[in-house]
């Protein structure tokens, strides 16, 4: 994560992904750090371990897309070898960055609704360490969201973007289920 | 589970001439052997064929010998090994080819934790395959194709919220199969 801090070049999508990638790690802690008091911390763990990394590996797949998008967008461009159509290119690029980008509010979506499931048992010290991972993830999930409308809206998004969205929508539903617990007041 | 135990009895059957046996050992071993020669040493398709054909013909020979009929699987290991080796060599090749990313031992000889990765899959696979469909299914739907909660949900017609639970019984499950053939293992090298 310092190395993304400091990088300016990295694209808002990738950054989702990689929120929602730290985010997961902190649900694998929290879960690790339960494991003697928690019948289900290591199952939960092992599914924030694989969160993780999906969307590690969805930023990059974000930076490919978003790439490639950008570069068959410029009207400068060449014509394409295979004689495709510049419309039919522009279509496929912003399809398939629609679709990473749904990927990440899904697998973000997940990590907050892990770690809202796991915040009630897993051990009382990192508790706000993971209700902030579900915090973070919903953040990534609207974020990528957002992405979507604001710059993908090809005629291909429109189911990707009902799933994104509802991606979204679960985690903030989650996280409704399970706020930040109220501090508690010395006598 | 109890794998070794398993193999322990599957080679007593083969070596009393069971067929299904040995077809059975073959089946359950054959990709780890493909595995060992193609993805550790590289050799071609035609290659680790060769490399299988002569492991599995040693195996039928030399199994009345086997000192530890639960240690099969070692020693289908090491034979796949060597044979691999006297493979390269035949081929003009010392070491195994590829880009080697996944071979941190020295030159011409990967290391061990590759052999403990394949022989880790192995008991994962083998694990799998004792737990329920139910289980077998939701697992390698997150954890191999990658599907989200509610693509599993709507797949499987199950409520979203029951899905991470789900998953963390099955692996609880599959941690037991494991730990249980570990303990089957160690118990019978020793022995």
């Amino acid at each position: 994560m310092p190395a993304v801090a400091g990088d300016t070049e990295i694209g808002a999508g990738a950054v989702a992904a990689l929120l929602g990638a730290s985010a997961a790690g902190l649900v694998v802690r929290g879960a690790r750090a339960s494991a003697d008091e928690w019948e289900q911390a290591g199952g939960t763990a092992a599914q924030a371990g694989r969160l993780r990394r999906r969307l590690a590996a969805l930023a990059e797949e974000n930076s490919s897309a978003y790439a490639e998008a950008l570069t068959v967008l410029d009207p400068d461009a060449p014509a394409p070898d295979d004689g495709s159509s510049r419309d039919r290119r522009i279509a496929a690029a912003l399809g398939q960055a629609a679709a990473v980008l749904t990927a990440i509010a899904e697998a973000a979506g997940d990590v907050a609704e892990l770690a809202c499931e796991a915040a009630p048992d897993c051990a009382a010290a990192l508790r706000p360490d993971t209700l902030s991972a579900a915090l973070f993830a919903n953040a990534a999930a609207g974020a990528a969201v957002g992405l979507i409308e604001a710059n993908l809206l090809a005629p291909s998004a429109g189911e990707a973007l009902e799933r994104a969205r509802a991606a979204s929508a679960r985690a903030a539903t989650a996280l409704e289920r399970t706020p930040f617990p109220a501090p508690e007041r010395g006598g | 589970m109890s794998t070794s135990t398993d193999d322990a009895s599957l080679v007593a059957r083969c070596r009393a001439g069971d067929e299904a046996a040995w077809n059975l050992l073959v089946e359950r071993y054959s990709r780890y052997v493909y595995a060992i020669a193609m993805r550790v040493y590289r050799l071609s398709e035609s290659d680790a064929e060769d490399v299988f054909q002569e492991v599995f013909s040693r195996a039928f020979q030399h199994l009345p010998q086997l000192r530890d009929d639960a240690a099969v699987r070692p020693w289908l290991a090491q034979t796949t090994r060597r044979l691999a080796v006297d493979q390269l060599r035949r081929s003009g090749r010392v070491e195994p080819v590829g880009d080697g990313e996944d071979l941190d031992g020295a030159a011409g000889e990967p290391g061990e934790d590759v052999f403990a990765q394949l022989d880790e899959a192995l008991s994962v696979r083998e694990a799998m395959a004792a737990l329920p469909e139910s289980c077998r299914e939701i697992l390698d739907r997150f954890f191999a194709r990658d599907e989200s909660y509610r693509t599993i949900a709507a797949t499987l017609d199950l409520s979203q919220v029951t899905i991470a639970s789900r998953i963390s019984r099955c692996l609880a499950k599959l941690r037991a199969e494991l730990t249980g053939s570990g303990r089957n293992r160690d118990a019978g090298a020793s022995s």
